[in-house]
């Protein structure tokens, strides 16, 4: 079962994810699928963060 | 010589005690009975009379002592003598000195509580003058509502105390208990020493006993200096107040009790201010508590405060990390992209769908797609050669 993706994980994620491209630790095929995930994870996290800063208004 | 013509109206003073009093107030007239003593035993007696052109010195002396004009008290009076044959030997009293009486009333109250003193040390202790006692001793209780009041009954010292106690404005109770009592006359003391052991024999807890007489005239104050009941007042184990009416001096009952107030009236007021001081004491330190609370309140709203900006702050803080880690990783994600690399001169070759990445992986004739940054180009191989390579 797919668990409910919270900010933190996404961040953790997508950090991981940088780390690794950055390191060359990402095979080239996997490259592209990794840069999608990545906007992914980002635009997440834009809008957790938009969302959270919407309440506190 | 005629005795008349030996002493006329020469006036003599004497010192003499009362034996015997016939009193005619309503006729302004009194007879006496004068005696001379020696250790009790009459020595020299004479009869003497005040008429009513002197009458008033009686009222005098009663005022100014607070004594009752009777029998049995020793007197200097100003006296002409007078004979005859009808009447035979008598003194006709011109004055009586009251500061003699005063005096000797005085020294008899001094005696009475230098014995006091002396023979209960461990009840009545004296110094510079102020007395100790064990009734003084006592602690009060916080709140005095239970009394046992020692009066004569229906008088105006009754009346007063409990009017004054009963319509007091703060409208405390009080729970008054009467033993009734001479409070006049030579049994007035033993009287008084009585009700104070029916107190005790009660077994109630009374929280104070009030001793009262009042109004009518300053007279008869004598029981009040009696050692009897100046010792039971000294050594009652339950706090008493007196208000006896006595306006000139204190008596040996006065300076024997826990409070000496003057009147009735004055010991019922000492009564309810106590009570109003406990009270008082109650709301101050009810005041003083709401004080405190107010105060933590407005404590903890104010570190709520604190709390709250800290938060804020933080919030802000960490919101603004988010966004520059946010950012941080976009431009990586944007660097790291395939595109840029193709755009700095590099390019991607495929064999179908695969990226190829080695030469191992291609050989002679396969069909290849380039892609660069801003197309594609389709080739075939012609020659393979190992042995280039490129180190960085």
């Amino acid at each position: 079962m797919k668990q409910k993706l919270s900010y933190s994980k996404a961040l953790a994620e997508l950090r991981e994810m940088v780390e690794a491209i950055e390191n060359n630790e990402v095979p080239l095929e996997e490259l592209l699928p990794k840069m999608e995930k990545a906007q992914e994870l980002l635009a997440f996290c834009r809008e957790q963060l938009r969302a959270v800063e919407e309440k506190l208004q | 010589m005629t005795f008349q013509e030996t002493f006329g109206r020469q006036s003599f003073w004497v010192i003499a005690e009362t034996t015997d009093i016939k009193n005619y107030p309503d006729r302004n007239y009194c007879f006496l009975g004068l005696a001379e003593k020696n250790d009790g035993s009459v020595v020299a007696k004479i009869d003497a009379v005040v008429w009513s052109q002197h009458y008033h010195i009686i009222y005098n002396f009663e005022k100014a002592t607070g004594m009752r004009f009777e029998k049995n008290m020793r007197l200097l009076l100003q006296v002409v003598i007078d004979y005859k044959p009808a009447w035979g030997l008598r003194l006709h009293v011109l004055q009586i000195d009251h500061q003699f009486t005063l005096g000797q009333l005085a020294m008899e109250k001094d005696l009475t509580l230098q014995k006091l003193a002396k023979e209960n040390p461990n009840d009545i202790a004296v110094e510079d003058g102020i007395y100790s006692t064990t009734n003084k001793r006592l602690g009060q209780q916080l709140v005095m509502q239970r009394i046992a009041l020692i009066t004569a009954p229906d008088s105006d010292g009754q009346r007063d105390f409990l009017h004054e106690l009963n319509s007091n404005q703060f409208g405390y109770q009080f729970w008054v208990d009467e033993y009734h009592s001479l409070m006049q006359g030579a049994q007035a003391a033993t009287a008084m020493v009585t009700q104070l052991k029916k107190v005790l024999q009660s077994e109630k807890a009374y929280d104070a006993v009030v001793i009262t007489r009042g109004g009518g005239g300053q007279l008869d104050f004598g029981p009040f200096d009696a050692y009897e009941l100046g010792l039971a007042i000294a050594r009652f184990p339950i706090p008493i107040i007196t208000g006896i009416g006595h306006e000139r001096n204190v008596s040996i009952a006065d300076l024997m009790a826990h409070q000496q107030v003057k009147t009735p009236t004055k010991a019922a007021d000492w009564l309810v201010q106590h009570n109003l001081a406990f009270e008082t004491r109650i709301l101050q330190l009810k005041e003083r508590m709401k004080t405190a609370a107010t105060q933590q309140i407005n404590d903890g709203k104010n570190s709520l405060s604190q709390w709250q900006n800290n938060l804020s702050h933080a919030v802000d803080n960490f919101l603004n990390e988010q966004h520059y880690s946010l950012s941080e990783l976009a431009t990586k994600i944007k660097l790291l992209h395939p595109h840029n690399q193709l755009k700095r001169g590099y390019a991607m070759l495929k064999k179908g769908n695969t990226i190829i990445t080695s030469i191992r992986q291609l050989k002679q004739e396969d069909n290849l797609t380039i892609t660069l940054h801003d197309g594609s180009i389709a080739t075939q191989i012609k020659n393979i050669d190992n042995e280039t390579k490129t180190e960085l």
